[in-house]
């Protein structure tokens, strides 16, 4: 800059001499010269050549016309304000170029020349930057792609989908970033003594198996040791660097060269894993790469704390929603018991018979064998009763099949069918016979329709006993299924339907008041919906929906 | 050993009871008859022969209880020996006050329930017994005249030939002749077979 400063001053200084034009002429640069109102008195032939406008039409405002439509009225203001001012005037403009008809950014420089503080001539440069604007523009997309890349990242943790898949997006994002880089993100396991597979979209698959459940230590690689150590550790060569020692083999055939890792960290500085680097051929840090690494780990971070978050609080979760299960059960106990009860009576008093019958002088063998198929029967019937209530006292983490619905509430009618015989409730169904498949936990929904069920017949304990009517009824509500129970019982007030969904609101004696806020929380889990309705007649209706699970799949 | 002419009503919605029951009691040489719900046993016509209810407590509509409370309402009060899945103790002590002959706790033992059928048939044929004691006795009262059955209202509570006269405004031969048609036809041995006849009719002087 400096040096074309001064070249202008010289040229400004022998602007009268006669080599002056063809100084000019030799520039790169378009030079012109413009009297101290702004006339153009002179263009140097760069001008001509670039833009194919010659000195006569470039008279007044013929220049103009080269100039980008969108350009002219900033650069006009900008130029008329140092007319008015004697400053100097710096605009990028965009000029027409004669040989390709296409605009290119240029960078426009004029400068006044004054004697005795009047200004007597204008002296200007005008410079292709097209280049280095050209470049600037795709960095800043570039960035701008990059940054994109990095909330959409973010949404997906936030969508909380699997972690897997938010790591290998966030990996392929990184990737995008710098050539020949193949990125991987190892977790550390629980146990804090081994890695696990976190996502490697672009390594061998070959690769990301042999080191999913390595050990970490001091001499493990560059993420086993960088997870240890929980410090960054760049290998530039994986052939020569000790601490691959064990694994070069595996580096070696899988074609990998150079491993810089860098330790994941959690809010609290705890070690969650590690990122990784690789490059196929020898490799040292440049300096750019601190970047990627650092949004890269933080992103990371902030998705394995997000999952181990959401884990936590599914098992949470979880172990509420058992201890919900087992108090219904106690409630239930009376009607478990007659249930098992009602065989084994059966069972017992066949068997003596039997025995009795044995013992007499001519056993009727047919009759025996009559009564001991009704043991048989009975007693698998016992143990139905058995596993059904197992089933439902069962602690396990939610599992998703696909159910019949009906079946579904089959079941569940079932196991409360002697409790509503003993407190004079008639149970009626109707179920619709096409129901799209649902996909959920059984045991869970089995929990829900318990749950209301339990619920219906309590608000009937006061309603005339032929009353007493409590139905379950399946039908199909567009894509989804609905399942809706419906009492006869002293229902809720508009004021209490919402309150009867949070938790701790129970108007029980009894009631530990989260029944209906756990059927909630599971249904929503299930991608449903649970809500409830007033009959016109007397009592309510609960009713949720469970979306089709090939529905389900499509989202 | 065969029992005479008794029957056993089974009332239990569990079908595999209900069987079990009835084979029990027919390897002991009893009749029985099964029905799985108490409205069905109520709308048919009670038994002539003696008999008892096998009851469960806990059944869907009319429970147990509810049945003993219907029987009791009715001229033929059954003995009724009760069972439950898990009987507790209020719904023993009531079944006990209100005449229920045993209570017995599924699984029992096979023995229990014929000891306490047995039982409740002896009842039952006591009962019947002075059922149709009763029933002669007031066929016989059924028999008397109107004068006579006023004489047998007064002899009863202790009043003299005399004294019924003066009550009549008749004679007292008159009265003695009504006297001696109505003893004979109540079938009476003494003044306090006629006091107790009276007591068992319900029948006194207006």
């Amino acid at each position: 800059m400096n040096q074309q400063a001064r070249a202008l001053e010289k040229a400004t200084a022998s602007a009268a001499e006669p080599h002056f034009p063809l100084l000019a002429d030799a520039l790169p640069q378009i030079v012109w010269t413009a009297s101290p109102d702004g006339e153009i008195e002179y263009f140097n032939k760069r001008w001509f050549d670039y833009t194919g406008i010659s000195f006569e039409d470039a008279q007044g405002s013929g220049w103009q016309s080269a100039l980008h439509p969108d350009d002219l009225q900033i650069y006009l203001d900008r130029w008329n304000k140092s007319l008015r001012t004697g400053e100097n005037c710096e605009v990028e403009f965009r000029l027409r170029s004669a040989s390709d008809a296409s605009y290119h950014w240029q960078l426009s420089r004029a400068q006044a020349w004054e004697k005795n503080g009047q200004v007597t001539k204008w002296f200007g440069t005008i410079t292709d930057v097209d280049l280095i604007v050209c470049r600037d523009l795709a960095e800043r997309k570039q960035e701008e792609v990059f940054r994109t890349g990095q909330s959409q990242v973010l949404e997906m943790i936030a969508r909380s989908e699997p972690l897997e898949s938010v790591l290998a997006r966030l990996m392929l994002l990184i990737e995008a970033q710098a050539e020949e880089m193949l990125c991987s993100i190892l977790l550390l396991s629980d146990d804090g003594g081994h890695v696990r597979h976190g996502a490697a979209p672009s390594l061998p698959a070959d690769y990301v198996k042999a080191v999913d459940g390595a050990p970490i230590g001091p001499k493990n690689g560059s993420c086993g040791t960088a997870m240890y150590l929980a410090k960054p550790v760049i290998v530039t060569d994986i052939f020569t660097n000790p601490l691959w020692e064990d694994y070069r083999g595996l580096a070696k055939a899988s074609g990998l060269r150079a491993c810089w890792s860098t330790p994941i960290f959690s809010g609290s500085g705890k070690v969650l894993g590690s990122f990784a680097m690789y490059y196929r051929q020898p490799q040292r840090p440049s300096g750019s790469e601190a970047k990627l690494t650092e949004v890269a780990t933080h992103i990371a971070g902030i998705a394995i704390e997000h999952q181990r978050a959401e884990d936590e609080l599914r098992r949470t979760q979880g172990q509420l929603a058992h201890v919900a299960r087992v108090t219904t059960m106690g409630e239930l106990t009376a009607s478990i018991a007659h249930e098992v009860n009602q065989p084994l009576g059966a069972i017992v008093g066949n068997a003596d018979i039997c025995l009795d019958w044995l013992a007499g002088e001519h056993p009727d063998l047919w009759k025996i064998a009559e009564a001991l198929e009704d043991i048989s029967r009975d007693g698998h019937r016992a143990s139905e009763v058995i596993r059904r209530i197992r089933g439902l006292a069962k602690k396990q983490l939610p599992q998703k099949i696909t159910l019949d619905i009906n079946e579904v509430a089959r079941e569940a009618q079932e196991l409360v069918n002697h409790e509503a015989n003993m407190r004079g409730v008639t149970l009626l169904t109707e179920f619709a016979a096409e129901l799209p498949a649902v996909s959920g936990d059984r045991v869970q929904l089995q929990q829900v329709l318990l749950n209301l069920l339990m619920n219906g017949m309590d608000a009937m304990s006061t309603t005339e006993r032929q009353q007493r009517r409590l139905t379950i009824g399946t039908t199909r509500k567009g894509g989804q299924a609905l399942v809706a129970v419906c009492d006869c019982g002293v229902g809720i007030e508009q004021a209490q339907a919402d309150q009867v969904f949070k938790a701790f609101h129970s108007t029980k004696s009894g009631g530990m008041g989260m029944g209906l806020a756990i059927s909630r929380s599971i249904i929503e889990a299930h991608g449903g919906r649970l809500w409830l309705e007033a009959n016109s007649g007397p009592g309510v209706t609960f009713k949720f929906t469970l979306p089709s699970s090939t529905t389900e799949a499509h989202s | 050993m065969k029992e005479e002419k008794a029957v056993v009503i089974i009332v239990d919605d569990d079908s595999s009871m209900r069987t079990m029951i009835a084979r029990l009691l027919d390897s002991v040489g009893m009749k029985s008859i099964s029905y799985s719900a108490p409205e069905d046993f109520l709308r048919t016509p009670p038994p002539a022969d003696p008999a008892c209810v096998v009851l469960d407590v806990q059944m869907p509509g009319l429970s147990g209880l509810d049945l003993q409370r219907e029987l009791a309402k009715a001229e033929r009060q059954l003995p009724i020996v009760f069972m439950t899945g898990h009987g507790d103790i209020p719904m023993t002590v009531q079944a006990m006050k209100e005449g229920a002959v045993a209570f017995l706790t599924k699984p029992f033992r096979n023995q229990d329930l014929i000891d306490a059928v047995r039982q409740a048939l002896n009842l039952d044929r006591q009962a019947q017994k002075q059922r149709d004691q009763l029933a002669s006795l007031r066929k016989r009262y059924e028999s008397l005249t109107a004068r006579e059955r006023e004489v047998f209202a007064f002899v009863s509570c202790g009043l003299l030939n005399k004294q019924i006269a003066l009550q009549l405004g008749t004679t007292e031969r008159t009265v003695k002749a009504h006297r001696g048609v109505m003893v004979q036809k109540m079938e009476a041995d003494s003044v306090a077979d006629l006091v107790r006849m009276a007591d068992k009719l319900g029948v006194g002087p207006d």
